[in-house]
């Protein structure tokens, strides 16, 4: 860990938990809340380069890489179907092993040893029902890692899927804000156009969307163009 | 439209919201933004029959419900055998 100054009274871990806090409840969105994790993550941990994917029903929502080791790392394990980030998701636990020697993935493990990353740990975290992370610590030092530094790995990881369960919430309801906020815009002009109430409304924006087989969003927005042309 | 009674279109809308894969949660989320005006709690007390439901909050739910289906594709059928595959 980095060695800042803390205020009296405060260990050093409250500390730097505390700078996180501020730091990852600047994040507008769930992208921008995954590079800071991620940058945070190499200057917090042992890792000297990580990665962090999110996974909503099996389908990957979003990725953040350090720098450009990790980001090949990654791409290697789509290519080659093997890889620590496929068996954390797989196992839904932890993985941890060096790179050049580990028999779980004797593809991927070489090159990503060629590019200096020796050694890895990654961390499965569960970041709300439907949605998982991975997180991948790379270190360029072979071996297993000292038990302090997996305890500080382990804390940042638990961290980590906080944040990003607190990142996609707020996400979740700024997007749905502004999709009631459309869709009430359309039944407004829908209403005063032909007089409905809004009940009928309603019933008039779905018609439209069933018409044009989109979703009510879409209806929405294509009224309310309609109505400045 | 043809008018379904109350009692039926509940239950039903509850049978298709155990299909969506959705938690209540997620759920409410979805059913506030197309404008849907009642509480999470409530809406679990209306799937479970413990409550009623205007028809217009019903059927932004509903909406909400089948917009989720709609996601997920039509649902899996069960494969047919060739008459060359192996018989066991």
């Amino acid at each position: 860990m980095i060695i800042t100054n803390s205020p009296p009274g405060e260990s050093q871990s409250e500390y730097e938990s505390s700078q996180l806090d501020a730091l990852l409840a600047e994040q507008p969105d769930v992208k921008q809340t995954l590079d800071q994790l991620v940058f945070e993550a190499v200057r917090t941990t042992f890792a000297d380069a990580a990665a962090l994917v999110l996974v909503t029903d099996g389908v990957v929502v979003a990725a953040s890489a350090s720098a450009g080791p990790a980001t090949m790392a990654g791409g290697w394990q789509d290519e080659y179907d093997e890889g620590p980030f496929h068996a954390s998701l797989l196992s839904c636990g932890d993985q941890a092993g060096e790179t050049r020697t580990d028999a779980r993935w004797p593809h991927w493990g070489p090159r990503v040893a060629d590019l200096g990353l020796a050694s890895l740990v990654s961390k499965w975290l569960q970041v709300s029902a439907r949605t998982q992370g991975v997180l991948q610590l790379y270190s360029t030092g072979a071996g297993p890692a000292p038990k302090a530094s997996l305890d500080v790995a382990e804390i940042f990881a638990r961290y980590a899927a906080v944040a990003l369960t607190a990142a996609l919430e707020r996400g979740s309801l700024v997007s749905a804000a502004q999709t009631r906020r459309t869709i009430g815009v359309a039944e407004g002009i829908l209403m005063e156009r032909h007089g409905l109430e809004p009940s009928a409304a309603f019933d008039r924006l779905r018609q439209r969307g069933a018409d044009d087989h989109t979703t009510l969003l879409v209806a929405a927005e294509v009224i309310a163009v309609e109505a400045v042309d | 439209m043809d008018a379904v009674p109350f009692d039926e279109s509940r239950r039903e809308l509850a049978e298709a919201f155990a299909g969506s894969k959705l938690t209540v949660e997620e759920l409410w989320l979805r059913y506030f933004a197309l404008g849907g005006d009642v509480g999470r709690v409530e809406i679990e007390a209306y799937l479970a029959g413990l409550m009623p439901m205007s028809s217009l909050q019903h059927n932004i739910l509903a909406h909400a419900i089948n917009e989720r289906l709609d996601e997920l594709g039509p649902p899996r059928r069960a494969p047919y055998r060739s008459d060359s595959s192996a018989d066991f």
